[in-house]
Order: C-alpha cells, then structure tokens, then sequence
C-alpha cells in the first residue's frame, strides 16, 4: 500500500501551482495542459511511457482520489482519460485531474493502476471489456472465490435489499468468514452515443428516481462547460434549492430503509411519512414527484414563486419539528446503537485507499463535499462544512452507525442551505435562454469535452460527455454514478460481520445499482 | 371413585377441552387481528379488516402443500402439527379466572414450560428439516433463543413454587390454579413484592424471546433470512405454523397472566354464583389481552431487532439477573418474616 504524501500540507492546494509542480517535474512528457477555471480542474495530456509515473507522482499529494475512465476514438489512437482528483484532507480543498493517455490501435496496452488506487477495478475491467485494452499486468479474472463448504447468497433478490446486489457469504455459524460480493448483473457504467442534448436531459433523468435532479445537473453542467453557457444567478440558486430538496428526500428515504432492515419497521414508517413533505414541494415546484423535469442548459426550467417560496419554508419548519423526535429517537434507541455500532467498520485510511465518496466516506472521518472544495452553482455563496461523525460524536469510528448520522445530520444542512438560499434568492431571469432551438443553435458549434461532477446525496456524480462541432448529437456520454466507488468497498466492510448485518452493510452505502448498471447504447450516428 | 365416575369424568374433560380448544382457536385469529391493527395504528397505518387473519389462514389451507426436494419429509410435515398440538396444548392447563384448568390435576407449570419448548422445537426440527440454509439458521437462533430464555423463565417458575410452598398458600406448589385462587402478591411482605416485580419484569421481556416477536423475531428476520425457519413451509404446513405463532403469544401472555395477575371481578365485587364464574371467565381473557397487547404488541412495535448473540447475552446475563435478584429478595422477604 502506497501512502499519500503531504505537499501542500501547509498550503492552499492551488490548480495553477499544482500545474507548475507537474510541468516541472515531467516537461516534454506533457504533451498539452489546460486549466479551466470554472471546474477547478487540470486537464493534461501524458506520454504513454510515463503514465505510471506520472499517476505516482500525484501521491506526493494528500490525496488521490479515482473517479472513473472514459474512452475516446481518437483516429489511430484511443485516448484513455482517467479523471482523478486531489483532495487537501483537512482543509476541504479539491483539484480534478484528466490525465489523457493516446494509445496506438495497434497495441492497446497499458499499465494498471489497480495497486495504486484499487477503486479502479471496475473501470479497468470496463474499459477491457468495451474496448479490449488490456491492464498490465492483468487480475485474475474469476475473482477471489469462496472455499468453506457452507455459504449462503444474499440477493440479488432479498427482502432486506432495495437493489439488487448479490453478496455470497461465506459462514462459520452466523460469522462472515468471507465474502464475495457482486453489484448487480453486469458491470456496466453508461458509454453512450445519444440523441441530442436536451434529449439526454431526459435521459439523465431516468438514470435514477432518487437522485435524478442531480444527474441532469452534472449532464448540465459538463455540456455548459464546453459551451462556456453562462448561467443567470437565480437559475443557480433554483438549482441548489432543487438539489438540497433531493438530498433531504434521499438521505430521509434511506435512513428509513436501513431502520426498516434492521427490524425497526416503526421508524421506517415514520420516516416515509416525514418523507411526504419534501416530495410535495418538489412536486409543487417541478409537477413532477420523481422525474423533475426541470433541468435546462443554461438555467431551469422552474421559477421560485412568492407561494412556493412560502411553501418551502412551511417544509423547513415541519422538518425541523418532526425530524427531531425522529432523530432523537433512532440515534439513542439501544437496540439501533447495538446493531449498527462497529459494523461494517471502514476506516478512513481505507476511504482514500478505495476513493469512497459522499456521506460514506464523511462518516470514515474523510472532510471531503464537493460543495466546500470546489463549489459549484449557489455553493459559491453559501458556505457548506463537510459533516463529519468526529464533530459530533468525538470519533469517526467509520461504521453504519455513523453513515446514519451523517445523512441524519445533512439533513438539517440541506434545510440551512435551502433557508439561506432562499433568503438571498436573487432577482433576474432563471434561465440564460429559454428557446430550445437558440440554445440547439449554440449547442451544435459546440466542441470538446466537459467533465460535470457534483456532489449528489450518495456521493460524488461523475459525468463525461464528448461534443462535436457541427455535430447535432451527444458523441460521447459516460455516466459515473457515486454506488460505482463506494461499491469496491464492500467486502472491506464485511470484515468480522455476522450473517444478520449483511443487508444493514449492503444498504449502509446507499446502494443505487440503477445509476451505476447500465448498457451501451448505440445511437443513429 | 366407581368406573361410572371415572368415565363420567373423562367425558366432562374431554367435552371441556374441547369446548377450551375451539374457544381458544375462535379468539387466537382477533388477538393476531388486534396485533396487527395495534402495531399499523402506531405506525400510522390503516388497521387490516377484522376478518383479514381468518381470511389469511382459510387462504392456506386451500393452497398446495409443497415440499422441498432436499426436505426430510417426514420432519418437515409433521413438525407443524406438533408444534401446533403442543401449543395448544398449554391452554388445558391454565385455569380461567374461577373455572379450573381443565387438565388441571394431571399437570401443572413445568409441563407447561416443557409443552412451551417442545413447541419450539417442533418449529425448529421443521426448520432444519426444510433443507434449506436460511432456515436452518433460523432453527439455530430459534434453539439459542429457547435457551437462553430458560434460566429466567424456570427461575420465575420455581421460585412463585417455593413462595407458594413457604407462605403456605391453598393448594399444590406448582399448579397454576393455586395462583388463580390466591394471589401471591398478597402472600409476602414489602421486600417479596420487589421481588415479584423483578420477577414479574424478567418474565415479560420472556415474552418476546418465547414467542418470537420483535425484537426477538430473530428465527424469521424477514430483512436477514427471508422468514428463516418458514421459509420453505406454503399451504396447510404454513397455515399451522401461522396458528402456532399466535398461539404462542397469546399462551405466554396466558401463562403470565394466570401466574402474577390474579385480579379477578369476584375480589373486586365479592359475590359468588355462576353468573360471576362466567364473567370472571371473560374477565381472564380481557386480562390476557391487555397483556399481550402491552408486552408483545407494544414491544414489537417500539424496537428494532437484536443479534442472536445480543438476544442471548441480554437473557443470560440482564434477564437472567433480573430473575435472580427476585429470587434473592424473595428469599430474604421469607427468612425475615
């Protein structure tokens, strides 16, 4: 295991600095290099050769995190782009990374960087499998494998799993002496060529019912980036609003679930009927319960009316009266303390290890939110701490009983921020243009590629998307949904579990195998 | 006694059994009724109709009986009926209010403690019998459990024995109808009624652990091992097995209402005659009822579930003491009187 290092321990971890370091280091090996200032983001291309190096050197930093891979056509080359980020541990600050690595047709090989960061597991093998480049050296394809004669599978279909993950456990009585744990079927991320782009909008929202509003932003944003589409200041603040309610309705969902799992079918109850209150604002704000609707370049599609304004304000007040007893009552109820309290236990070296995201790598005691390192829409002006189970339990034990306070404790953050963003909801248009065909117009000149990426209730959402010019319709689209990096870790967490805690570990990462499970779509081009 | 007498006898108990048994079988589906309509009030849910246990259990029995493949077949079919047989069985040695227990005379607490773990057993042999792992594991937690709720539950059966012995109270040390006729509460001092209460105390969180209600449901944990020892079980098996499950609560909260609740109208309003006899009788079963709903209702409603090795440390060591110092304060409220 390689440990991080401490440059910029000190200091601000700067794009610009961090550029300069590198550019000194590698010189000729860095074939180009550009800083774009809105994602706070490095984008390079690297030699061949010295790729591993390279993807080494970045260690000196604390720390690496791995995102996912995409693949281009790139004429007699294919062009592997790895998108990593850097993140400052204790002081919030990130840098994304796009290392672009050209490989020639003729010998699609490269070295693996699985011992580095084993979170890239299932983008190696996806990109082995969609564009036969072989990983040097290669993994043994099978799997570790189970050896004991007595293992029972849990799922795909299980009454205590909402998704369907499979996890074969090995057992010595009711204890897991190994596991072998597969998401879902089959393990594709999305690699698409779609129809336009305002069509896409409505395919990213299908990706997930939970967290649909979050994906669109991220398409959004990844198309706004090539276009240099400027977005109007209370578009970005409808769009925080809209994000923080799908936060509140995810993280409120999935604490009921995990009480559910665990036998508590009370809270559960509970839980979904405070869980109504958000669902009909966004549903007075959208029209939609589920899938929004409401995501546009540029902007939204939705204003913040007077009465809806008064509306959310009515929810923020009922959450924080009925969330409460909710909160008080899961978090010191002894039997949920014994059940979730040291189990499925990762522990923050682990989180950086493994490039976990989100509330699950929060509660391993990781200061890491997207919104506090590189803010994007009205984060800009509203501050966000990362919460952390160490400021308010004393100590990140890293287990499922501090993922469920975390959620439990960004609830309340969501109300804050979408109280703050209220207050100071600016005036102006919500959206730049709201002709679907001027902005067509502007999309179709449009060239290059956009990285979106946001921090969506279950972690960090990762979108990559490839436009020509002159060209009506997305050329590339990959989708990295936050369950994709939190996944890899799940045997880690089956460490010294027992049989009852397999669906409270399965679900403690908010598992959504909807975002992370899709095939390739080929489109009319 | 002539032979006349003795066939004489044994009629009126098996006409009284009977006419118990069909009794206990009307009520058990509107007490699993109330259980459910209790626990979906709480929860802010609409209450099933109040035919929905009977229709559930009617629906069963219409329905075909599988067998796994891998299912030691005899086991498997068999154990239900057992289990239901021995359930049902507890209820003829439990006196109702002023009637006596039926079977009164040929048993008293420790058959009822051994009809109760045969019972479990039954289950869990038709669990393992299944061939299935899931319920295998949750014949496994059912036999831990049963242990484990041992040592209180005989702790609270033989010390009301030994108080009842001691203080002298009318009638047989371990029969149950010796607790119906007297209360024991009346029998001992201050420290005694302590006592009691912790003794009272261990055998309600029992309840649970006997009869497998959160948050001791671990044999079936629907969100871990998918109903566990039921697993496999469909139509008529599963319908038994249903019963047996109301059955069960509804003879624990018998058992612990006929052993430390004895208020009955006749004390409260005097008076004797048939009349008083029958409602005492309805008056027994309202007692019940209140019992379940507090004990197995409410409980399974405010928790979540434990772990088997959670279960097990809490009845060993906290219920296990619980009942001991009941004992103990017993014993000292007997030396110093």
């Amino acid at each position: 295991m390689r440990a991080h290092g401490t440059q910029f321990g000190k200091a601000f971890l700067d794009c610009g600095a961090l550029a300069a370091a590198l550019k000194e280091k590698f010189k000729e090996d860095i074939l180009s290099l550009e800083i774009r200032a809105r994602g706070h983001d490095l984008w390079l291309e690297i030699s061949a050769p010295s790729f591993r190096p390279f993807v080494e050197n970045l260690f000196e930093y604390d720390f690496v995190n791995f995102h996912v891979i995409s693949a281009d056509d790139a004429g007699d080359n294919a062009a592997l782009s790895y998108h990593l980020s850097i993140f400052q541990r204790n002081r919030g600050r990130r840098v994304g990374v796009t290392v672009t690595v050209k490989l020639p047709k003729n010998n699609l090989s490269i070295p693996s960087i699985f011992d580095l960061l084993p979170g890239s597991e299932y983008s190696e093998r996806e990109i082995m499998e969609a564009f036969g480049v072989s990983f040097t050296p290669e993994k043994d394809g099978t799997g570790g494998g189970l050896s004991a004669a007595y293992t029972v599978p849990v799922g795909p279909i299980h009454a205590g799993l909402r998704e369907p993950v499979t996890a074969w456990l090995e057992l010595d009585g009711e204890r897991v002496t190994g596991a072998d744990v597969r998401p879902a079927i089959a393990r594709m991320e999305t690699e698409t060529r779609v129809r336009d782009p305002i069509q896409a909008i409505y395919m990213a929202e299908r990706i997930c019912g939970t967290c649909s509003f979050s994906h669109v932003i991220c398409l959004v944003r990844a198309i706004e980036d090539i276009a240099r589409m400027e977005v109007p200041a209370r578009g970005q603040y409808i769009r925080t609003i809209v994000l923080e309610l799908e936060r509140i309705h995810s993280h409120v969902l999935w604490s009921g679930d995990v009480c559910r799992v665990i036998g508590f079918d009370s809270a559960f109850h509970l839980a979904m009927r405070i869980r109504e209150q958000v669902m009909d604002v966004l549903t007075g704000m959208t029209g939609n319960r589920v899938n929004r609707g409401v995501g546009a370049f540029g902007g939204v599609r939705c204003d913040v009316t007077p009465g809806l304004a008064k509306a959310v304000r009515g929810m923020i007040r009922y959450y924080r009266r009925e969330f409460e007893p909710f909160r008080e009552i899961v978090l010191n109820d002894p039997i949920v303390r014994a059940r979730m309290r040291g189990v499925g236990v990762l522990t923050s070296d682990e989180a950086v290890r493994y490039s976990v995201t989100g509330p699950t790598a929060r509660a391993s005691g990781l200061r890491v939110d997207l919104r506090k390192s590189s803010p994007y829409e009205a984060y800009a002006d509203i501050p966000v701490e990362p919460v952390v189970p160490q400021d308010f339990f004393g100590k990140a034990h890293g287990d499922a009983l501090d993922r469920f306070a975390v959620r439990v404790q960004e609830v309340y953050q969501s109300l804050d921020i979408i109280e703050k963003a209220l207050d100071s909801l600016p005036e102006g248009p919500f959206a730049a243009e709201q002709d679907p065909d001027k902005v067509m117009g502007c999309l179709k000149n449009a060239d290059g590629t956009g990285w979106g990426i946001i921090e969506a209730p279950r972690g960090d959402n990762t979108h990559i998307v490839r436009l020509k010019a002159g060209d009506e319709n997305v050329c590339r689209w990959k989708v990295r949904a936050p369950t994709c990096a939190n996944a890899a870790c799940w045997p880690l967490m089956f460490r010294g579990s027992e049989l009852a805690d397999a669906p409270l570990i399965i679900n403690s990462i908010d598992p959504c195998i909807a975002c992370m499970n899709r095939m390739p779509v080929k489109g009319n081009n | 006694m002539t032979v006349t007498a003795a066939i004489f006898t044994l009629f009126l108990k098996i006409f009284a059994g009977v006419a118990l048994l069909a009794f206990v079988l009307t009520l058990v589906p509107f007490f699993d009724w109330a259980d459910r309509a209790v626990n979906a009030r709480i929860q802010g849910r609409l209450a099933p109709p109040l035919f929905q246990p009977v229709l559930d259990i009617l629906k069963l029995m219409g329905k075909e009986n599988i067998v796994p493949r891998r299912a030691a077949r005899f086991f498997f079919t068999t154990a239900p009926w057992l289990a239901l047989t021995s359930t049902l069985m507890i209820f003829l040695y439990i006196p109702a209010g002023q009637f006596p227990a039926v079977l009164g005379t040929e048993g008293d607490m420790i058959l009822v403690f051994y009809l109760l773990t045969l019972g479990t057993v039954a289950v869990a042999v038709g669990g393992f019998a299944s061939g299935n792992p899931m319920a295998a594991i949750g014949a496994n937690r059912e036999i831990t459990l049963m242990m484990s709720c041992g040592f209180p539950l005989a702790a609270a059966i033989t010390t009301a024995a030994w108080i009842a012995y001691k203080t002298g109270m009318p009638g047989e040390p371990f029969s149950l109808g010796t607790f119906a006729a007297a209360s024991i509460w009346k029998a001992v001092g201050k420290t005694g009624a302590f006592g009691l209460a912790c003794l009272f105390l261990s055998i309600v969180l029992v309840v649970p652990g006997e009869t497998g209600k959160s948050p001791m449901d671990l044999p079936q944990a629907e969100t871990e091992i998918l109903g566990g020892i039921a697993i496999e079980y469909s139509g008529v098996s599963l319908a038994l097995l249903k019963v047996t499950f109301a059955l069960r609560s509804f003879a624990m909260s018998a058992f612990v209402t006929s052993l430390f609740v004895p208020l009955s109208l006749t004390g409260m309003l005097g008076g004797g005659g048939f009349l008083t006899a029958v409602f005492d009788f309805f008056f027994f079963w309202l007692k019940v009822f209140v019992i379940q709903i507090a004990f197995v209702t409410l409980t399974r409603t405010a928790f979540g579930r434990l772990k088997i090795w959670q279960a097990s440390r809490f009845y060993l060591v906290r219920v296990a003491g619980l009942s001991l110092t009941g004992m103990l304060l017993l014993s000292i409220d007997v030396m110093i009187r």
